[in-house]
């Protein structure tokens, strides 16, 4: 399997098909005296500025925090294990509304979407 | 024959492409300054573009997947970035143009000044989203957009004469004014060319769930939903060829020029008839154009998209084209001349089209997304041929902006 090719940017679906995102970055681990193994899939506008060069990554680092609160400085991680199936698109065994991504969406639909009877 | 009826997605993607504000004041504006000379560029960008929609089905089809979505997945997000943010200035810059298009077709009808009709008009299109279904948006529109044959039905009222029509089809040089026929006939081809249009109706084939049984239906759609526009596109330059050159008016420099072109054929019925064209026609590609906003935001960041989903479950989506339609308004309400608009408009999209054709090339021969339903070599031809007339449609758009207008 080819991480870049196969794995990277490709979509994110929940157990029930629900589009959780596309992966926007992979954590690979170096230990020595083994291969280097890939532990988690990343989430999020911070890793996706760090792709673009480290400047960009620290910048949008600090506005996530400013208006996130700490904790939004780091990306989104879903462990390796979680994936369930490889394929055009790739399928994670979990629910996405219990997942920390959902809290942007439900966040916009309580101030926003809501109030326009959508 | 029920598949067939999917044709509204075809017609509604060529709407957008050939009868908008920007492709209707261009057609006019090339049959008033060079008669039947340019009938060529449209039949030609009918052709690249059918090529294209074609392309585009065909993927969404057997793949399940977006243009955009691949685009992202296969080249990854730091070249997603560039036809990206190329596509969302260029569909703002068309959507402001468009909104401007419907209030002015407002202050035809009831003369009442554009800029007052900006905002109830983008209340309208976001309502329309916001409640309505694709099947509705694509039935409705197509349906409506049907008036827009008056221009073909006049065209051959006037008795053009035929042979110098069939010799328009034959790219030729003019006599006169070579910056501007070259500036015109860019406009043309980067109208009908426009990515947002391939975007959109694999959007579309998505969100109206086809599958590979859908292959033939897809060409038949792509073929005839193009030629709709072409045609109308051609009728409209005959049209203005007929109506304004004889009356000395080569200069089509502002859309109040356009209401009156039907009326030596229909008399008071023209206006009536040219005026909801043009509010029809953008009206159509208001929608189309919000839609694919939302759709290149939400696939590009693998996002629940859908225009059949209530808003809460696609929140992402549906407020990209909330904000959209609310900003793309302000041009029109602060009372931008609505001609400047749209061909600004009009010179970005011609300068977008290779980003969003060269993607083709590799997309449609990825047997991963298409499988045995790859591109053959007259389809990637017929793309080579496209990102190299797109090359030189970006290239030679920014000196004839200067010179030729």
């Amino acid at each position: 399997m080819d991480l870049v090719r196969d794995i990277l940017d490709k979509q994110l679906l929940d157990q029930n098909g629900v589009k959780m995102g596309k992966i926007d970055g992979l954590l690979l681990v170096v230990e020595a005296g083994r291969q280097p193994h890939v532990t988690h899939i990343q989430l999020g506008a911070v890793v996706l500025a760090r792709r673009l060069g480290s400047l960009c990554g620290r910048i949008v680092e600090e506005i996530a925090a400013r208006f996130g609160g700490e904790e939004r400085r780091h990306p989104i991680m879903i462990p390796w294990s979680k994936i369930a199936d490889i394929g055009v698109d790739i399928e994670l065994a979990i629910d996405s509304r219990k997942s920390p991504l959902s809290d942007v969406a439900n966040w916009l639909n309580r101030k926003i979407t809501a109030r326009f009877g959508g | 024959m029920k598949k067939l009826l999917e044709i509204s997605l075809g017609i509604v993607t060529s709407i957008g492409g050939f009868l908008e504000a920007g492709s209707l004041a261009t057609a006019l504006q090339a049959g008033a300054g060079f008669r039947f000379d340019l009938i060529w560029a449209i039949a030609l960008g009918t052709i690249c573009i059918a090529f294209l929609v074609e392309m585009s089905g065909r993927f969404a089809a057997v793949s399940r997947h977006t243009i955009a979505d691949a685009i992202r997945e296969r080249f990854g997000f730091n070249f997603f970035l560039i036809p990206f943010a190329a596509t969302l200035v260029v569909n703002f810059a068309l959507l402001c143009a468009e909104i401007g298009g419907i209030s002015l077709a407002l202050q035809y009808a009831t003369g009442v000044s554009c800029r007052i009709w900006g905002l109830p008009v983008g209340a309208l299109v976001w309502v329309l989203l916001w409640k309505g279904t694709f099947g509705f948006i694509e039935k409705g529109v197509s349906m409506l957009g049907l008036i827009t044959l008056c221009f073909v039905v006049a065209a051959f009222m006037l008795k053009p004469p035929w042979r110098e029509v069939a010799t328009g089809f034959l790219p030729t040089l003019p006599g006169h004014d070579l910056g501007k026929y070259l500036f015109v006939a860019v406009s043309i081809l980067g109208a009908s060319i426009s990515p947002y249009l391939f975007m959109f109706y694999s959007s579309g084939a998505v969100e109206d769930e086809w599958d590979e049984s859908y292959l033939v239906t897809n060409r038949l759609i792509a073929g005839l939903g193009m030629s709709f526009g072409g045609l109308v596109g051609i009728a409209a330059l005959v049209t203005a060829a007929m109506v304004f050159l004889p009356r000395g008016i080569t200069e089509i420099d502002s859309f109040d020029k356009v209401p009156v072109v039907l009326n030596p054929v229909f008399g008071l019925w023209g206006f009536i008839l040219v005026v909801s064209s043009l509010g029809i026609a953008c009206l159509g590609a208001s929608l189309e154009l919000s839609l694919q906003q939302g759709y290149l935001v939400a696939q590009g960041f693998g996002w629940n998209w859908g225009e059949d989903l209530p808003p809460r479950a696609d929140p992402g989506f549906s407020l990209t084209y909330t904000f959209t339609i609310a900003v793309a308004t302000l041009p029109t309400v602060l009372g931008a001349d609505p001609m400047r608009v749209t061909l600004l408009s009009t010179s970005l999209t011609a300068l977008s089209v290779p980003l969003g054709v060269i993607p083709f090339l590799f997309l449609m021969n990825d047997p991963k997304y298409v499988g045995e339903h790859r591109n053959g070599w007259i389809g990637n031809a017929a793309v080579l041929f496209i990102v190299a007339l797109g090359f030189v449609l970006a290239l030679v758009t920014l000196p004839l902006q200067m010179f030729g207008s």
